[in-house]
């Protein structure tokens, strides 16, 4: 494997080691930009050729950026679907990337925060991550980037339509604010499709645990803006965080009427989990995920003391499949992971 | 959500259930919310009538059944504002430079390059209003008189392509485009 990704491996991202913003509801923040180069036909019609030579003048341009000067990068055509994989576990790429098999780049900040995917459905993906309710910070950084960025790369721009991307839905600011949630009490007491359902209308997207195309799982969503075009970016960005606000506002009041009318049964649920993480003998990150979510209530209704969020989300990344066989140092079956995942967890939350 | 067998779901410890409306027999567990135009209609299901709607066991993971939930409310949504169908006036619609045409897009979703843009200026302009509720970017601008320049100066590049192809029909089309782009430049410059 890439020497590279087991540094990578050995520590934890920038966004999952620090408590963010509203971290008993929101785990992270994610913005992305979507640009093109005028120069070039767009990736579903570029020559492999032509795609090389973006991803030149991607690098090139990077390197002229405070933030991308030093970063890791990787070709993706070199990279084996165990490091795919890795990836998508790091929340650096989205599984449609992973999939192709065209010229691709990716480009990440050595903490982890800014990236490109080059030569995704756009020529640019740009990314920055960060903890907890951040989206804003997300902005400043991204803006500063893609300012730097602009200096050296010629983007396919029209002063009608914005920023002009490859699909329609993303044209105009090609912007993509997104958090990644976690909503148990609204799920337990059932008002989360009627949450839901009045968000549909107002343009806002809910997704599962890796983003678009990927299951719910967990009581984990991602929540991010549809409308790209007709809006200042400040104003999507404003809209979204009181949209946000709103949902951290119910989730905590559904908190507040389980804890007040109901602390009994949730204590005896997440006991309930903590008696089964040291009884078994093998978890899958499925039913984990599970776990995690009864934990992470747990925490917030403060019934269990002894952990806190940071370590629940670390071991959320590191108990995933790819980064358990880091930890373990080699090739694992399927049962071996999960009989080594039932053990990590023991391990981190002290249940020996 | 977890369930070791036996012991009861969550929702029934919270109190929060009751009689499921289509069967009118066994406790219900899920609520089921449909959303069709404007109009919400919110349904309180059994586990066994939910599995005949199509779901799978919601007892297993009842977040999963929520997911495709809202995952269906959401093809519902994005199927009325799409259904389209291909026509050979959009077979004949052509971007020169890349050679879309917008039976392509149709089929496919995506546009194969910035000149697209203009090339299907009217269609994309109800396209995007129907899309995001508005065609007009009001966001982020970049000064960048380089890039209409550059893409004079890729369709005279196509140009010179089409006449050694011979094909004649493209390169008339082509130049009417580079002599509209040229004169809209010329005409921003003396303006």
């Amino acid at each position: 494997m890439n020497p590279v990704i087991d540094i990578m491996a050995k520590k934890v991202a920038d966004w999952l080691s620090k408590d963010g913003d509203y971290s008993d509801v929101i785990i992270s923040s994610r913005v992305r930009l979507a640009r093109n180069l005028q120069n070039y036909l767009f990736v579903n019609r570029a020559s492999e050729l032509e795609q090389q030579e973006i991803i030149t003048e991607v690098l090139q341009a990077a390197e002229e950026t405070t933030r991308l000067k030093q970063a890791y990068y990787f070709d993706m055509s070199s990279v084996n679907s165990e490091e795919n994989q890795f990836f998508i576990e790091r929340r650096l790429i989205s599984l449609d990337f992973s999939e192709k098999s065209n010229p691709r780049g990716l480009l990440v900040a050595s903490d982890e925060s800014a990236g490109i995917m080059i030569n995704e459905e756009d020529h640019l993906r740009i990314q920055f991550l960060s903890a907890g309710f951040s989206l804003k910070k997300g902005w400043q950084e991204i803006h500063r980037l893609d300012e730097e960025l602009s200096k050296n790369l010629n983007y396919a721009f029209s002063d009608q339509f914005g920023y002009l991307t490859a699909c329609p839905s993303n044209v105009g600011t090609g912007v993509r604010f997104s958090v990644f949630t976690h909503l148990p009490a609204l799920i337990y007491t059932g008002e989360i499709d009627e949450v839901f359902a009045e968000l549909i209308p107002t343009g806002i997207a809910v997704r599962g645990f890796y983003g678009e195309g990927s299951q719910i799982t967990g009581n984990f969503f991602q929540i991010s803006n549809q409308y790209t075009l007709g809006w200042k970016e400040q104003v999507i960005l404003t809209r979204m965080e009181q949209i946000i606000k709103k949902f951290i506002d119910k989730e905590r009041r559904a908190r507040k009427r389980i804890k007040n009318k109901k602390t009994i049964f949730v204590e005896d649920k997440v006991d309930r989990v903590i008696g089964l993480l040291m009884k078994a003998r093998m978890i899958s990150f499925m039913e984990f995920l599970d776990f995690v979510s009864t934990l992470r209530l747990g925490v917030a209704l403060g019934i269990t003391q002894q952990w806190n969020y940071k370590t629940l989300n670390e071991l959320m990344l590191i108990s995933q499949p790819v980064h358990l066989q880091k930890v373990a140092g080699g090739n694992l079956s399927e049962t071996e992971r999960d009989i080594k995942r039932a053990s990590l967890i023991r391990e981190r939350l002290n249940l020996n | 959500m977890c369930y070791t067998k036996g012991t009861e779901p969550f929702f029934k410890s919270l109190n929060l259930y009751m009689i499921c409306e289509k069967c009118h027999q066994q406790e219900a567990m899920i609520k089921f919310t449909q959303v069709i135009g404007d109009k919400k209609k919110t349904l309180n299901l059994c586990t066994s009538c939910v599995e005949k709607r199509g779901l799978d066991n919601p007892l297993i993971d009842i977040s999963k059944v929520f997911g495709k939930i809202i995952i269906a409310l959401l093809n519902e949504h994005l199927s009325s504002k799409s259904q389209q169908t291909i026509t050979a006036e959009d077979k004949k619609h052509i971007c020169p430079i890349c050679n879309l045409s917008w039976a392509d897009f149709k089929k496919m979703g995506k546009l194969g390059c910035p000149n697209c843009y203009k090339i299907f200026f009217h269609k994309l302009n109800i396209l995007l209003r129907r899309i995001h509720g508005s065609n007009r970017h009001l966001g982020e601008n970049i000064q960048n008189p380089k890039s209409e320049i550059d893409s004079i100066r890729l369709l005279k590049k196509k140009l010179k392509e089409s006449i050694k192809e011979e094909n004649y029909e493209l390169a008339a089309e082509l130049r009417d485009q580079i002599r509209l782009l040229e004169h809209n430049r010329s005409r921003i410059k003396f303006a």
